[in-house]
C-alpha cells in the first residue's frame, strides 16, 4: 500500500529525514517510536503533504503512485488520513459544517451527489457516539475550548467519517489522561480492517496495548534504525533507546 | 437591570459605490440603537458616526465589515461618547482587503467624568489577502471616570496556514478552505442583520477574493 524509498526532507536548511525506508502493507499495523526530535512528527507532515518542508529526494508511493508532487487535499481523497499531534483551533466553524465540507468533497471526487442533512446527521451521530463524544460537540467550533482528550477523540472521530485506506496518528497518545486513552486507542483499534493500515507514531508502550501493532520502528537521526516485533515497546519502556543508539553507531 | 421599554432602532447601510455616511446619534434614557455597515468592492468611502449616550441605560452597538479590493480606500472614524452614567456601547469591525486595498478604522471612546459604570468595548479585527494590502487600526480611549469597563483591541493578520493544512489534510480543498476562513472571519459583524442580508456573505466574499 505505502512505500517509502531513501526519503530525504528538510525544514529551512535542516535536513530532518536522512534517508526513510519503510514499506507498509494492507492490513498492517506499524508503530514508530524514537526520541524527541527524530523526525516522527516530520515523516507524519511529509506523507500529509504540508508545505513547510522540502523532500530533496526519494519517493513516496502510495497504492502504485508517486504521491509526492500531490496536495494534502488530494492525498486526502486518495485516503491518507493524518491525526495531528496539536490538532488545529477553528474558532466560527462548527465541527459539523467542517466535516460536511469534508466528506462531500469527498464524494465529489469519487462521482457521488452531496450526503443529505439526514444521512450526514445520522453518520456524525453514530461516529461521536464510537469515541464516546457528546453529540453537542458537533455544534462546537473545530476543537475551541476542547481539553486534550477531547482533541483526540476529534481527531479518531473524524478518521471514523473519513474512513481513510492509511492513518498516520501522530502522537494520538500525547496528553490523554487512561480514559481518554482507552477511547482512542480502541477507536483506532477498531477502525482497523485488512484492507486498511494505519502507521502510529507514539512514545509509550502504552497505546499499543491497545492498538497492537505489527511492526516497531525505532527513529533516530532522520534514520529508522531498528525494526523489530510488538515485544519491542516493551522493551523500550524499560530500556530507554540508548542500547539500540549505541548497538546502531 | 432596568427594562428597555423605550425607542429601539436599528439600520443597516450597505456600502457598495464611492458614498459616505456621515452619522450622528443622540441616544436618550434607556433608548438602544444597532447600527450595521458593510462596504463592498472597489470603493472610496469616508465615513463619520459619532454616537452620544446622553441618558443613562442608552445601549448602542456598531458593527462594520468591509470586503475590499482594487483600489479601495475605506476610512471609518468613530466617536463613541459616553456622556451620563450605566451606558453601554460595543463595537466590531472587521475588514478583509485585497488587492491594492487600504482601510483606515480611527475609534474613540470618550468616558466624561459622570459617566461612572460605562460599558465600553471596540474591536477592530483585519485580513489582507495581498501583498499590497493594507488596514490601519487606531483604537483611542479616553477614560475620565473611574469605576467603568473599557476594553479594546485591534488585529491585523493573514490567512492562518495551521488552519488551512488541517482542512486541506481532510480533503478541503484550498479554494474551499480559504472561503472557509474567511467566511468564519466576517460573520461576527453580521449578528444583527437580517437572515437574507448575511446570506450574501458567500457571494461577497468570492466577489473580492477570486
Amino acid at each position: 500500500m505505502l512505500k517509502i524509498t531513501n526519503l530525504h526532507a528538510k525544514i529551512g536548511d535542516k535536513e530532518i529525514l536522512k534517508g526513510i525506508n519503510l514499506c507498509v502493507k494492507a492490513g498492517e499495523i506499524h508503530a514508530i517510536m524514537g526520541p524527541n526530535g527524530a523526525g516522527k512528527s516530520t515523516l507524519a507532515a511529509t506523507l500529509a503533504g504540508r508545505d513547510n518542508l522540502e523532500v530533496t529526494s526519494g519517493s513516496i508511493i502510495f497504492q502504485g503512485e508517486d504521491i509526492l508532487s500531490l496536495s494534502p487535499e488530494e492525498r486526502s481523497w486518495k485516503g491518507i488520513f493524518l491525526g495531528f499531534q496539536y490538532p488545529v483551533d477553528i474558532p466560527g466553524l462548527s465541527n459539523a459544517a467542517f466535516m460536511k465540507a469534508a466528506i462531500n468533497e469527498h464524494r465529489q471526487q469519487q462521482g457521488l451527489e452531496p450526503l443529505s442533512a439526514a444521512s450526514f446527521l445520522k453518520m456524525v451521530k453514530e461516529k461521536m457516539a464510537f469515541v464516546e463524544m457528546d453529540s453537542s460537540f458537533s455544534s462546537r467550533a473545530v476543537n475551541v475550548g476542547f481539553s486534550g482528550g477531547e482533541k483526540k477523540r476529534n481527531e479518531v472521530f473524524q478518521m471514523a467519517m473519513l474512513d481513510p485506506r492509511l492513518a498516520i496518528l501522530d502522537e494520538s497518545d500525547s496528553g490523554l489522561d487512561v480514559d481518554a486513552l482507552r477511547i482512542v486507542g480502541t477507536g483506532v483499534s477498531k477502525l482497523h480492517h485488512p484492507d486498511n493500515a494505519a502507521i502510529v507514531i507514539t512514545h509509550y508502550q502504552r497505546l499499543l496495548d491497545y492498538i497492537v501493532p505489527d511492526f516497531i520502528h525505532v527513529l533516530y537521526k532522520g534514520r529508522i534504525i531498528k525494526t523489530a516485533g510488538k515485544e519491542l515497546a516493551m522493551e523500550i519502556e524499560e530500556r530507554g533507546y540508548d542500547w539500540i543508539i549505541n548497538e546502531e553507531e | 437591570m432596568k427594562k428597555n421599554s423605550m425607542k429601539a432602532d436599528k439600520f443597516c447601510y450597505i456600502q457598495s459605490s464611492n458614498e459616505s455616511q456621515n452619522l450622528c446619534f443622540n441616544l436618550q434614557e434607556g433608548e438602544s440603537l444597532q447600527l450595521t455597515f458593510i462596504v463592498l468592492g472597489d470603493v472610496k468611502v469616508n465615513n463619520h458616526i459619532i454616537i452620544n449616550l446622553d441618558g443613562e441605560n442608552a445601549a448602542c452597538s456598531l458593527r462594520g465589515l468591509w470586503l475590499i479590493n482594487g483600489d479601495a480606500d475605506v476610512n471609518f472614524d468613530v466617536k463613541m461618547n459616553h456622556h451620563v452614567a450605566n451606558c453601554t456601547s460595543d463595537q466590531l469591525f472587521k475588514g478583509i482587503a485585497n488587492d491594492r486595498a487600504k482601510s483606515n478604522f480611527f475609534g474613540l471612546i470618550n468616558v466624561s467624568t459622570d459617566a461612572q459604570k460605562s460599558d465600553a468595548r471596540q474591536q477592530c479585527h483585519n485580513l489582507l489577502l495581498s501583498d499590497d494590502a493594507r488596514a490601519y487600526a487606531k483604537p483611542q480611549l479616553e477614560i475620565y471616570a473611574d469605576d467603568v469597563i473599557c476594553t479594546h483591541g485591534a488585529t491585523v493578520g493573514r490567512l492562518n496556514d495551521d488552519e488551512l493544512f488541517y482542512m486541506r489534510s481532510r480533503g478541503i480543498s484550498l479554494d474551499e478552505a480559504k472561503k472557509i476562513q474567511l467566511k468564519v472571519f466576517a460573520a461576527a459583524p453580521l449578528d444583527f442583520v437580517t437572515k437574507d442580508t448575511a446570506s450574501h456573505l458567500e457571494d461577497w466574499i468570492n466577489a473580492i477574493s477570486l
